[in-house]
């Protein structure tokens, strides 16, 4: 092969090489990649994350942000939700009849104690099954359109609360109520979940809610829970 | 919406402060009148104009400070409301932001960030292995999360630095840590695959740490796809960068971003100054404070509480209040823009003024200076200014309404420059003369006699005693009294019985040792955590607020009794007092009321001659009422307000029986002033609300400067020139800049020596807030992170001096409380009054404003009250658990601004929304609500008259102790900053 015919293959391997790397390109820019549900499963156990970065090889976290395919974010004691306008959803409690956000915390702590040594109660994602206190958190969640909630407690709710049904309504005038269940669990979590067509989020004042724990509908005709010695939580 | 009011509040803040800093300081010192415009600053000596720089740098810290807040709170009401798509949002912020997503208000810088992105957060314990396995999970995580959108541009995590100590995080460190991470167990087969991948590739490099990890920095986690930048076209690429603008966090999602600010270094200043003497101590600090719509409560109480309330001498400190009112007050600036009508105000009201105060002013000063000679006492004497202050001030609010419409609302065209001048003069040299007269005459009567104060000494102990008793009575509902006992027994008699061993009570007037206090405090901080636990912060704010209110009725009747009591007075004077009380305040209040209403209206008030028996002591009314004469009593029986007041105490006088008519009259007078006072507690004398959509600047004398939307009401955004005005609005806004954009150099005309382009920069900036901040409420969070657990809702504050990192942010908020019109009292022709309390729901008509009031968002309803200016205030009350714990009451959810300041901590007088430290709030709960209810503990325990003698212990113990400490006068729990003693400032919001 002389010189000219070597320069001529290397300019058709060239041009060929180029063309091939915009078809690349442009195959690869202009094929749409399927939304997938590896990470963002549909079903929750896979939510339930460890932590590796506290002391407590046993915490885990209910990842909110994973639940909801980044559309939510936990504030304390609120669940942001940034889809179809910002929804913040309330999360309080009653331990004993006594009104608690968070945290219900027995008598004696201070400020420069540990919160764990006192904690009687939490709301929250973050959980210990095995540290003697009573947890629970509810998720509030987009599936397609519809908007459900799941309802996670750990093992010391479990063995503490007496009963734990879930009480559910758009309008509590008119509520729906079930036993929880706990056959559905992953690392001493126990999951459960409500679907009732939900949107009392979307108004004020707020007429529905969600509540788990020591709650009948007879609950809902107290006008003060102080003297009833229950306990639940709930999410309005 | 109303927006008439605050353009006559802002006419009256211009005249209320002219006037009282004209009072009494303009002609004296020389800084204030070059601050007032009425001498040049050349004409300072040195030392002068050290302090003229000194306040000048405060007051623009200031106000660059508020300029950013109410910056990024529009931005966020613009962004959430008026722009509905992707792209106008992403314009938006690439106009009004430069690159490094800020904008500069002097010393303070805004920058704007995504609430919606999952923030995490390094701690100050985390290691430097820590933070790099943080990086690399996440990062894992953030390539998880982009094949599952279908790999497309994605935006995963942002990291909050703030607390990282850790140092020395480079890509190769993170590199090397990745192999450790996946031997750490916390690493799937997934997730080691994907680590792999990303951190030890070896033919594409699929990891990039953009920037330095180091303390303050935002960094943003992003993933981008191949061939989507040329710098990685074969690889997809995961990249950690400290710009939300970079490349590969450009994620195709915008729409449903929601932005959120950081307002960085805000600092909001106040010269305090060192408490070193009884001068001080008189005067008290009066903090500033910057706050939305109206006040809290629990503030105004605290201004409001004190019985010094004034302190002219910091006056002579006030931060520039012309540049406060011309260049951050929208109303002045509409005048300089619109007419130059802002010079002829200034010069009315300068020739007003120098013309009444040049004359009325010095003669003021001087004969109060002389009675206080006469007098020895500064209490006293700065009583009297207070009073007649606040006299000159409630004046000032009587300026024709109608008059200042016209100028001011109804349209600058419409009025001509005399007419400002004329109407300025008028009102200067009226207002200020009559006040001012009154003012010298009543100081210099004031001084001749002394004779009461033994009676007053007895009527406090009493009273102290009777409040003690009310808290007894909260203690002693059923419902509380169980618990209350219970924990008591927690307490333990043996520390109840070392505090009382370890305290003299005979020598309180020494105080205490540094031993015994410290045996105190001990003892209560246990009883005051003990009762906080169980009871809760709702118990505490609810007895301190009856405490304080009660306290402040009281306060004000005693004032008349004072003015009773410490002048024998000659029928004249019984005459004017009379006069005053019936056919002037009396009929101020009562003013269109029929009398069946005023008599339902006073039956609500639950006036009772035994309270009064009980408060004041039976023996010393009859002292006080000796002083008047009867003859003094024919204005009672001719006035048909005071025979309506008699006639509803029907049931009063009954009880007593046999009261002769001039004994009756008498009663007709206290309760005539016991009413009034009851009446006119909660108007927190110069504290006004600011109406809805407005903030108010409220510095220690002033009513506040204002900022509302007042040049904005027209400017609608579905318009083209809506459009132009918003974006002029956000560019110029009060002379802020955006770096790269906005920021010049002077460009000085040779000819003229006039920057041409600075003087239009300087006239197109604009303060204020915009129309649309109306859908929301503004709220304060607490340092959430630091504070995270039980913060209700709280509308927004911040008290000065405030160094802090703002985190402004869009969420809903709880409100709880319902509708309560049916607590107001009565429905009349002047309702605003009578209906302060009452709570409304929008949506439905309201009968004092005679219209329906519609819902702030458009869809929504909400409570709201409606001030005695006629404007409204939004309402969101935390459930209130004191009475019933409830957890099915429906909340009303309004979307609102939250505002999280991050406090300065190193800085010690740094209070923003804290007020006092840890152990100044256990001083504050002990001495304040630990002495009274230990009192009751104790005298419960004892047979007979115990409770009673524990409670009058407690109570009078307690206030002493905490007044004593409030002022700065002792310093018991040892807080010593740089040497010196300080005030407390009079709010505690922890509680």
């Amino acid at each position: 092969m002389n010189t000219d015919q070597i320069k001529k293959i290397a300019l058709y391997f060239g041009v060929t090489l180029v063309i091939t790397f915009v078809i690349f390109f442009i195959i690869v820019k202009l094929t749409p990649s399927k939304i997938q549900n590896n990470y963002y499963t549909i079903e929750p156990e896979p939510w339930i994350e460890e932590t590796p970065y506290d002391d407590n090889p046993k915490n885990i976290e209910i990842s909110v942000s994973r639940a909801t395919r980044g559309k939510s974010v936990m504030d304390f004691n609120k669940q942001e939700y940034y889809e179809n306008g910002l929804k913040t959803l309330f999360s309080s409690g009653i331990y004993y009849g006594q009104p608690f956000e968070i945290v219900y915390l027995k008598e004696g702590y201070k400020e420069e104690y540990n919160i764990n040594d006192y904690a009687l109660i939490d709301i929250g994602p973050k959980m210990d099954p095995t540290d003697g206190i009573i947890e629970g958190f509810i998720l509030g969640k987009y599936e397609e359109d519809n908007f459900v909630f799941y309802l996670f407690v750990d093992e010391d709710w479990k063995e503490k609360i007496e009963f734990t049904n879930i009480l559910y309504a758009n309008d509590l005038t008119n509520p729906k109520i079930k036993q929880f269940d706990f056959s559905n669990f992953k690392d001493g979590i126990y999951i459960d979940k409500v679907d009732g067509n939900f949107d009392w989020f979307e108004t004020s004042p707020r007429k529905g809610g969600i509540y788990l724990g020591e709650i009948t509908k007879d609950t809902l005709k107290l006008d003060d829970v102080s003297n009833s010695n229950l306990t639940f939580i709930y999410v309005r | 919406m109303d927006t008439t009011s605050p353009a006559v509040k802002s006419i009256l803040l211009i005249i209320t402060i002219v006037v009282v800093i004209g009072l009494f300081t303009g002609l004296t010192n020389p800084v204030v009148r070059v601050l007032l415009g009425f001498a040049e600053e050349s004409t300072l000596d040195d030392g002068t104009k050290e302090k003229y720089n000194y306040l000048r740098d405060i007051n623009i810290e200031n106000i660059n400070s508020i300029n950013a807040l109410l910056f990024s709170i529009n931005s966020i009401a613009h962004y959430d409301t008026n722009l509905k798509t992707g792209s106008e949002k992403e314009k938006f912020l690439k106009t009004m932001f430069s690159d490094d997503r800020e904008r500069v208000f002097g010393n303070q810088k805004v920058k704007y960030t995504y609430s919606n992105i999952e923030t995490i957060f390094f701690e100050k314990e985390d290691s430097k292995e820590l933070i790099a396995q943080k990086l690399i999970d996440y990062s894992v995580k953030c390539f998880f999360i982009f094949e599952d959108n279908g790999q497309k541009r994605t935006r995963c995590f942002q990291f909050d630095t703030t607390d990282l100590t850790a140092t020395g995080i480079s890509e190769t460190f993170l590199v090397e840590q990745a192999q450790s991470y996946k031997d750490s167990g916390y690493c799937d087969d997934k997730c080691k695959e994907k680590v792999d991948e990303i951190f030890l590739g070896k033919f594409f490099d699929k990891f990039d740490l953009a920037t330095s990890v180091s303390t303050g920095k935002e960094l943003y986690l992003c993933v981008e796809p191949k061939v989507m930048h040329a710098s990685h076209p074969f690889a997809d690429k995961v990249f950690i960068t400290d710009k939300l603008s970079h490349h590969a966090c450009n994620s195709d999602d915008k729409v449903e971003n929601v932005i959120g600010f950081k307002v960085l270094n805000f600092n909001m200043k106040q010269d305090i100054g060192p408490i070193t003497d009884i001068k001080k101590f008189v005067q008290g600090y009066k903090p500033n404070i910057f706050y939305y719509e109206v006040a809290d409560e629990r503030i105004t109480d605290d201004f409001s509480a004190n019985i010094f309330e004034f302190n002219a001498g910091e006056v002579i400190a006030w931060e520039l209040l012309f540049f406060v009112i011309f260049d951050a007050f929208p109303m002045g600036r509409q005048i300089r823009q619109a007419t130059g009508a802002h010079l002829v105000l200034k010069q009315a009201v300068k020739e007003g003024f120098e013309e009444a105060a040049e004359r009325e002013g010095r003669r003021i000063l001087q004969e109060a200076g002389e009675a206080a000679v006469g007098k020895k006492s500064l209490k006293q004497i700065y009583s009297t200014f207070k009073e007649k202050l606040t006299q000159m001030i409630g004046g000032i609010k009587k300026v024709p309404r109608e008059i200042l419409e016209r100028i001011f609302v109804r349209g600058l065209g419409k009025v001509t420059n005399k007419e400002i001048a004329v109407y300025t003069k008028k009102y200067m040299r009226e207002e200020v003369q009559t006040v001012a007269q009154k003012t010298v005459k009543e100081i210099v009567e004031k001084g001749s006699e002394d004779i009461g104060g033994e009676v007053i000494q007895k009527i406090s102990q009493r009273y102290s005693s009777r409040l003690s008793e009310i808290v007894q009575e909260i203690m002693t509902n059923p419902k509380y009294y169980d618990a209350s006992k219970r924990e008591l027994s927690d307490v333990g008699k043996q520390q109840i019985d070392t505090l009382f061993k370890s305290v003299d009570y005979g020598d309180l007037a020494s105080g205490l040792t540094p031993g015994q206090m410290k045996t105190v405090i001990g003892t209560f901080k246990s009883l005051d955590d003990t009762y906080k636990n169980h009871l809760g912060k709702t118990f505490f704010s609810k007895v301190g607020y009856l405490v304080k209110r009660q306290s402040r009725i009281f306060g004000k009747f005693m004032q008349k009794m004072d003015t009773i009591l410490l002048r024998k007075m000659s029928k004249d004077e019984q005459e004017l007092f009379l006069k005053q009380l019936f056919e002037e305040d009396a009929e101020a209040f009562f003013k269109g009321v029929s009398n069946k209403d005023m008599q339902r209206f006073l039956a609500n008030q639950k006036f009772s001659f035994d309270e009064i028996d009980e408060l004041v002591g039976k023996e010393n009314i009859e002292t006080i009422l000796r002083n008047i004469d009867d003859t003094g009593l024919e204005i009672v029986s001719s006035n048909a307000k005071a025979a309506t007041i008699e006639r509803s105490l029907k049931s009063e006088f009954a009880k007593r029986g046999g009261l002769n008519p001039f004994q009756r009259k008498k009663y007709v007078i206290l309760a005539t002033i016991w009413a009034l006072s009851s009446l006119n507690e909660n108007d927190a004398d110069i504290f006004h609300p600011v109406g809805v959509n407005s903030f108010g600047y409220k510095q220690s004398l002033s009513t506040p400067v204002i900022f509302d939307e007042i040049l904005r009401t027209e400017w609608d955004y579905s318009t083209s020139q809506g459009k132009i005005d918003f974006n002029k609005y956000f560019k110029y806004y009060a002379n802020s800049v955006i770096l790269g954009k906005t920021e010049r150099e002077e460009k000085i005309d040779p000819e003229t020596g006039i920057d041409y382009e600075a003087e239009l920069y300087q006239s197109e900036k604009y303060t204020g807030t915009i129309p649309q901040i109306y859908n929301y409420f503004i709220s304060l969070a607490k340092d959430k992170r630091r504070f995270w657990f039980d913060q209700p809702p709280e509308r927004f504050y911040l008290i000065a001096p405030c160094n802090a990192d703002l985190n402004v942010r869009l969420t809903q908020i709880e409100c709880f409380s319902k509708p309560n019109e049916a607590n107001s009292g009565i429905n009349t022709p002047i309702g605003q009054f009578f209906d302060k309390a009452a709570k409304f729901e929008t949506g439905t008509f309201n009968h004092i404003l005679d219209r329906k009031v519609e819902h702030f968002d458009g869809q929504n309803s909400m409570l709201y009250q409606v001030d005695e200016n006629g404007d409204i205030i939004k309402i969101c009350d935390p459930q209130n658990f004191f009475e019933s714990i409830s957890p099915f009451d429906n909340p009303y959810t309004p979307t609102t601004i939250e505002i999280d300041p991050i406090l300065d901590r190193s800085i010690d007088m740094n209070y923003c929304f804290e007020g006092i430290d840890d152990s100044q709030l256990v001083a504050k709960g002990v001495f304040h609500f630990g002495f009274p209810m230990l009192g009751y503990a104790v005298g419960s325990t004892i047979p007979g008259p115990g409770t009673f003698i524990g409670g009058f212990i407690g109570s009078a113990f307690g206030s002493i102790m905490y007044e004593l400490i409030l002022t700065g006068a002792i310093n018991p729990l040892g807080v010593d900053i740089v040497g010196e003693r300080w005030h407390w400032p009079y709010h505690d919001s922890k509680e």
